[in-house]
């Protein structure tokens, strides 16, 4: 799905498609935050540009928690930002299958409140891998994309487990 | 002309399905399979183009001709005797910041003629505000670009006298509006954060930092009475004035006058005027 607003897009509103939605900031805004991935380099999340060319397509991993079900896995996700970020938030997905209560199997598509009703430009790429690295220990089970995995977070850790490493695909390269 | 009683619903009549909101070329899609992100952004998307067609900051206007847009004659006496003060109003675009961007006028308008109050408010954004940030916790990283547009203002204000607020490379832009209203907000944020004590009782049980996320760093979020109050504090240099007028059977207007806990370094630009009807904030204007 595009998630880029395209000019064409735009074009309802002559005085947004003359200046462009926020200008050059979304540029500057996601180098700082490259540089500040890079100096700090925190573990188990990575994130880099998937091109010299488009600094708003991002890919990127997630490492488990410790004593999670999800310790010393590794998953792929991709990172896709509109033209206006910060102002509106990153499309976020799993590329490699996650088995989460909040997060779509099929899709990859997540439910995490910071890249919906709460997201604000407090929040940048590191944070948001932050959070979405405790959502793999803390899943919120009242509002499950995958039922049957929140059901069982509850009711069946052994199964829970098994049933994550069913879905696990090891990054190779 | 339109029912300002909807206000926000209302659509210019442009004759064409330009303004109408049509889905991404792959329309095939059924509506059970749209997910919420989907539905939220294209919400969103709706909300933004009806918005756009409106200026983001109106000409200044004498309340008068706000009134002649009233048949109601319980918005429409309000309106007239508040005009008979010799006020005027600039009409705000209703796109969620509305509050937001008349406290940000409001503010320019307060200071814009005098040079010395300008690098004031400058030096003070750089050294007080910038330190409640800190203090709060945000990292430079998310709000370095928005103090930068404020910034940006001010020296062209500087630079240029009172008249910069009146141009369009002001009244248009986007760009440095929309960064400063996210400066304000995040300052605002970094208020009650710092603050918890005087604003955690009126939150009904929600925790301060998802009140703070929903309702004032969110962009586009309207703000509310408590949102407010928190600016002036936050602020420290203006108080505000709210009028409110409603469908009620009163013959005037209620005031509400919102003062900051206390002045930093004395400094006191003076009163912010709002105008507010259900749902949308407009700025007040001495003549």
């Amino acid at each position: 799905m595009e998630t880029v607003r395209s000019p064409s897009k735009l074009s309802n509103s002559h005085l947004e498609a003359q200046k462009g939605p926020e200008g050059h900031m979304v540029t500057k805004r996601l180098q700082s935050e490259l540089m500040q991935l890079m100096m700090s380099s925190p573990p188990g999340i990575s994130a880099f540009p998937t091109s010299d060319s488009n600094i708003l397509e991002w890919n990127g991993t997630i490492t488990g928690p410790e004593d999670t079900h999800y310790e010393n896995l590794t998953f792929r996700i991709s990172l896709s930002f509109p033209g206006n970020y910060p102002y509106a938030a990153p499309t976020i997905k799993f590329v490699s299958p996650m088995w989460h209560p909040n997060v779509d199997l099929a899709s990859g598509q997540i439910c995490l409140d910071i890249l919906k009703e709460k997201w604000s430009a407090v929040y940048n790429v590191q944070t948001i891998l932050l959070s979405l690295q405790s959502l793999l220990g803390e899943p919120n089970n009242k509002s499950p994309l995958n039922p049957y995995a929140a059901n069982l977070w509850d009711t069946n850790p052994k199964t829970y487990k098994q049933k994550v490493m069913e879905h696990y695909q090891e990054i190779t390269d | 002309m339109h029912s300002p009683a909807n206000y926000h619903d209302y659509t210019e009549p442009t004759g064409t399905t330009d303004g109408v909101m049509t889905p991404p070329q792959d329309d095939s899609e059924d509506l059970q399979q749209i997910d919420d992100m989907t539905v939220y952004k294209l919400t969103r998307e709706l909300q933004d183009n009806e918005a756009n067609k409106r200026s983001l900051i109106g000409s200044k206007l004498p309340l008068s001709v706000l009134a002649n847009e009233y048949v109601d004659p319980s918005f429409k006496n309000k309106i007239e005797s508040m005009a008979s003060n010799g006020l005027y109003y600039r009409p705000i675009r209703g796109d969620g910041n509305c509050a937001w961007r008349a406290v940000l006028y409001g503010l320019l308008d307060l200071i814009g003629s005098n040079k010395e109050q300008c690098q004031l408010m400058k030096s003070l954004l750089q050294n007080y505000h910038t330190m409640i940030l800190d203090e709060a916790g945000f990292e430079k990283i998310a709000y370095e670009d928005f103090i930068d547009s404020f910034y940006e203002i001010l020296d062209s204000l500087i630079a240029q006298g009172p008249q910069y607020i009146e141009s369009n490379s002001f009244l248009e832009n986007t760009e440095l509006q929309n960064g400063s209203i996210v400066c304000l907000r995040f300052i605002t944020s970094a208020y009650i954060k710092t603050h918890s004590d005087s604003y955690e009782p009126f939150l009904e049980g929600e925790s301060i930092d998802s009140y703070c996320a929903r309702n004032i760093e969110a962009f586009s979020v309207e703000a509310d009475h408590l949102s407010l109050a928190a600016l002036v504090s936050a602020l420290a240099v203006v108080s505000l004035h709210i009028s409110y007028i409603d469908g009620s059977n009163t013959e005037s207007e209620t005031i509400h006058i919102l003062n900051p806990d206390y002045y930093v370094d004395q400094t006191d630009f003076g009163s912010i005027k709002l105008l507010y009807r259900p749902g949308h904030y407009d700025l007040l204007l001495d003549p």
